[in-house]
Order: C-alpha cells, then structure tokens, then sequence
C-alpha cells in the first residue's frame, strides 16, 4: 500500500506558497519515495475556511493539511509510514 | 512573503468590490484581530507594518507620510486620482516599521569565547574597541567592521552576521540610516529587487499600480496585458489558460511580449553586424533593465557598448498602440526594475507583477487550471519566448544573424559585486564581442517577483517553447 499526497493546484494554493511543494520529490529520500505517490489534484475547495486555516493545502494519505510545505509533508509522510509500518 | 500576497489579494478584493476608501482603514485590523497571536511584538506593531505596507501597495512611498494619523482611506482617495506626472522614478520603499535594524556591527562575540590569556582579538584590533573580562565585548561605537578580530581567534569564537538586504544588494545603495533603519538610496539604486527578496521581515515593498489598474478595468476602459515570456513558467498550466484568466480579470486583450522579442532579435542583431563591421569591439544586451540602470548611474564608461535596441516590452506596447490607439498598456512582469524602465517608456502605462497577478487570481476567485484554452498567436518565433531565460537572447540573435561564428558570445546570468567587477573590465578588454547581461541568476524566471520555483519554471518556458515550434 502507498501513501497517496495530493497536492492541491489550485490558484489560491500554488500562489500562496504551493509553487514550492512541485519540487517535493526532489527532498525525499529513497525510502519515503519507495512509499508515496505524489499527486497534483485540482483544488480542494478548502481555500479560505474561516477556522483560521490557511492555503496551500496538501492531502497526506488522509490527513488534510494547511499552511503546508515541504518540511511538514515530510514529516507527516515519516509520521504514517511509521504508523503503518510501511 | 505569504503575508504581501495576502495583503495584494484583500487590496486586489477591495478595489474589484469598489469599497476601497470605505473598507480599508479596517485591513490591518482583520489580518491581525486582537486575539490572534503574534509574530512581532504584538498586534498593534503588526498593523502599524500592514498599513505602511498597503501604502506602497496604494502606489506611495512610506517617506510620502506627513502626518502619523493620515489613515489609508486617505491614501485610497489621493490614489484613485493620480495621474501619471505624479509618479516618481523611485520604485521600492523601506517600511521602517517592519526594519527590524538588524545588527549595529557584523562582528559579534559569541559564547564559544574562552577569555583566552593571549588575547589575540584585543591586538589585533586597531581601533581598540575590544575589552576582555569574562567574554571578549566589542565597543560598537568604535568597531569600524574591519573583521580582523574573527580572523585572529583561535577558536572561531567572533562571527560575522551579515545583514541581508546591504549583503544582497550589488552597488551598496541600501545602508542603515542614525537609527540603524535602513533607507535606499535612490541615486544608487538599479532596481534589481534583490533586497526585497533578501529581507526576512518583510521590509521593502515595491510601490504598486494595482489602484490604476483595477479602476481602468472597473471604468470600462480597454485594457491590455503585455505577458513577459516568463510567465508561460508561472502557473503549472499552458499558455492558453493563462490568457483566459487574464482575461476573466477584464483584460480586454493579451499579448505575448515574446512578440516583440522577435523584433528586438532582428534589430540587436542587425546592430551587432552593424557595430562589428564600424570596428567596435563588443556590444551588451539592453533588455533587463536593472543591467541598463547599473550602467546608467555606475558604469558611464559601458553607455557607448550598450545596445540601442529597445526592449521587447516597447516593441510590444508599440504594436499594441499602433492597432488599439486608445488601449491602456499594462506589463505583466517577472521584476521590479521593469517599473523603473515603465517610468521612462511613455508607450508602457502600467506594470502588474507576476505576484500581484496571482494574488489578483486569488482574490477573484478564478482558478487557472479550471480556464478554457485560448488561442495562441502563431505567428510568434518560439526563440523570442526563450528570453525568458538565461542565454536566451543570445541564442536567439545567433539563429537570426547569417553568420553565427562572428559571434564570440559571453554570458552573464547575476548581478554581483564580481560579475560587476567583471563587467567594467570589459570596457578595456572584452574577451568576447556579444555580452548578453541579465541581473537575476537564471534570468527572468528568477526575478523577484516570481511564484514558481526558477528551476520548474525554465523547464515548463522551454517546453512551451519546443511546443509552439513543433505545431509550426
């Protein structure tokens, strides 16, 4: 089983810092690469929600996050293959 | 970063809805409520810094400010009536609220210092401005930056912090004023926009024509975006969406500024041949225009070698004028210099820059990868959409001259101290005969105002670029 990370392509998203994620594979390392699909999904509908969240967005397996970068993914991606001893 | 393009989009959202002068007054208190909590001090420093930033973002310096209690509102109002013989040829403003005055001197002690007994650091300094007691302490009224200090401790005990914005900018026209704030000075400043990068608060802001921009378009003028060619690498879709959604914003045209690339490369390079055949020993390339101002107010002895070619931007604003006499010439650009070469190009009326744009996309809504494909102009020679990147112009001129072994082509891709170091040793022996200078590293896909990552961006600008020719 791979994780999947969706990554949102919405115009909200890749302006307020998701241009960034599109080099996320570059930063993996061969064992989170071995366990992951990286996927570009059109927005999420999830742009400006009131609670205080903020684009860009990033699906890990099913853990929506927000203010997203390459750092967090990463430790998200290390967090579940851990859980589901990947 | 995020938090200018936050502030462009509420700016952008405010003049769509036409309530700027109503609302305002209330943006910096909607970004930071008083509850939320905050990076800086607290949230009344905040504000005070989102204000001054929207002023630049209104179109005014924050040195414009006469008087503490003008409110924004007032600022909206001079600015919906501003007329073009009000601008000034200063471009990037210094919010001294957000300066955070970084450090007094670059040479600082850190606790790795042992008190050693030989007391290298103390001799070694000529100003005498190191005392020893428990931890070496460097007087900073007298420390003159020398760095002699950092290289006689033994244990590498005394660093250099730089400060980002004086470290980044290569002509040393950004400088700490008595208060330690920093201030541009104009007569030096080439509008590279490296500070504005540099700047990890947030401090310098371009001034913005979003007012004009978005009130034409409101009005119900004829509008008319001018697209650098490195916008084909901004957004992660083709070319043809991006003109929808230009488009969707009120544009009631786009053009491709690769367009006028095309005519700058038949005329740069017939002025090459030309320049060659009156024995002159080299000639620059004229499109960036931070490279123009660099020489314009440091290098005067580089004037006679820069190309008179205009830039594909006044090639293209000249088309567009040509064919809609009464459209507003608006240029989507990759940069800030690009403003300081509008202020002298009366064919050009206002700039939008590629985050300003996005930030504009955000605020309406209008998701680029959702647009309809529009149709492209095919008459466009792919190789002026490759002035997007570095080497692009010169490989263009070599595919347009007959013969391309006349040129001994030299590359500059950055402005620095060294490359400008290198640059005016052309002016006595130039090892080559075409020298193409663009100020970002990479070239335009690199420039401050970016939103892809430089890399991606050269990447998806070429593929355009491959695309275009192959459907030819």
């Amino acid at each position: 089983m791979k994780i999947t990370v969706k990554i949102c392509m919405g115009t909200a998203c890749y302006v307020m810092g998701g241009a960034e994620l599109a080099t996320l594979s570059e930063y993996l390392s061969p064992k989170q690469l071995e366990c992951v699909e990286i996927k570009g999904v059109p927005c999420v509908d999830a742009c400006f929600d009131q609670k205080g969240k903020k684009p860009p967005y990033v699906i890990v397996g099913d853990v929506m996050m927000s203010e997203a970068n390459i750092n967090k993914v990463r430790e998200e991606i290390d967090r579940q293959i851990k859980e589901n001893s990947l | 970063m995020q938090i200018r393009r936050d502030l462009i989009s509420r700016v952008a959202k405010l003049l769509e809805e036409r309530t700027l002068v109503e609302k305002i007054d209330r943006l910096p208190l909607e970004m930071r409520p008083r509850n939320q909590k905050a990076i800086r001090c607290c949230c009344h420093k905040e504000r005070a810094v989102l204000k001054y930033r929207t002023m630049a973002l209104l179109g005014f310096n924050t040195t414009d400010e006469t008087d503490e209690l003008t409110p924004l509102s007032e600022y909206a109002r001079q600015a919906e009536k501003r007329t073009r013989d009000q601008y000034t040829p200063v471009q990037l403003t210094v919010v001294d609220e957000a300066c955070s005055s970084c450090v007094r001197n670059n040479y600082i002690v850190s606790n790795l210092c042992r008190a050693c007994v030989a007391r290298p650091c103390m001799y070694a300094c000529k100003k005498d401005a190191i005392t020893v007691t428990d931890k070496a302490f460097i007087d900073h009224d007298k420390c003159v930056n020398c760095g002699m200090c950092k290289e006689a401790c033994p244990f590498h005990a005394i660093i250099y912090q730089p400060i980002p914005c004086e470290e980044s900018c290569p002509v040393g026209a950004i400088k700490r004023n008595e208060n330690g704030i920093e201030y541009i000075d104009d007569s030096k400043c080439i509008y590279c926009g490296k500070c504005m990068v540099a700047c990890p608060f947030g401090a310098i802001m371009e001034k913005s024509f979003l007012v004009e921009i978005i009130n034409s378009i409101k009005e119900g003028k004829k509008v008319v975006a001018m697209v650098a060619p490195a916008l084909a690498g901004q957004f992660q879709v083709d070319m043809g969406k991006m003109i929808t959604a230009i488009k969707q914003l009120g544009f009631a045209e786009v053009v491709e500024v690769a367009k006028g690339a095309n005519e700058t490369t038949e005329n740069e390079a017939k002025e090459f041949v030309e320049r060659m055949e009156e024995g002159e020993p080299f000639m620059t390339t004229s499109c960036c225009p931070a490279w123009v101002n660099l020489v314009n107010k440091h290098m005067p002895e580089m004037k006679p070698f820069v190309s008179d070619t205009p830039s594909p931007m006044v090639y293209t604003a000249r088309y567009v004028k040509a064919n809609m006499p009464d459209a507003i010439t608006v240029f989507v650009s990759p940069c800030v210099g690009k403003r300081s070469e509008v202020y002298r190009t009366p064919e050009v009326d206002y700039v939008v820059s590629f985050e300003e744009l996005g930030s504009w996309f955000m605020a309406c809504n209008i998701d680029v990868m959702k647009c309809e494909s529009a149709e492209l102009d095919t008459t466009i020679n792919s190789d002026g959409r490759r002035f997007a990147y570095t080497n692009g112009v010169m490989q263009s001129v070599k595919n347009y001259v007959d013969n391309p072994e006349i040129i001994k082509d030299i590359v500059i891709s950055g402005l620095d101290k060294a490359t400008i170091r290198t640059l005016k040793g052309y002016v006595k022996s130039c090892p080559g005969n075409f020298v193409e200078v663009m100020s970002c590293q990479g070239g335009c896909v690199n420039g401050c105002d970016v939103i892809a990552n430089p890399r991606v961006a050269t990447r998806q600008v070429d593929n355009f670029a491959k695309s275009m020719e192959e459907e030819k």
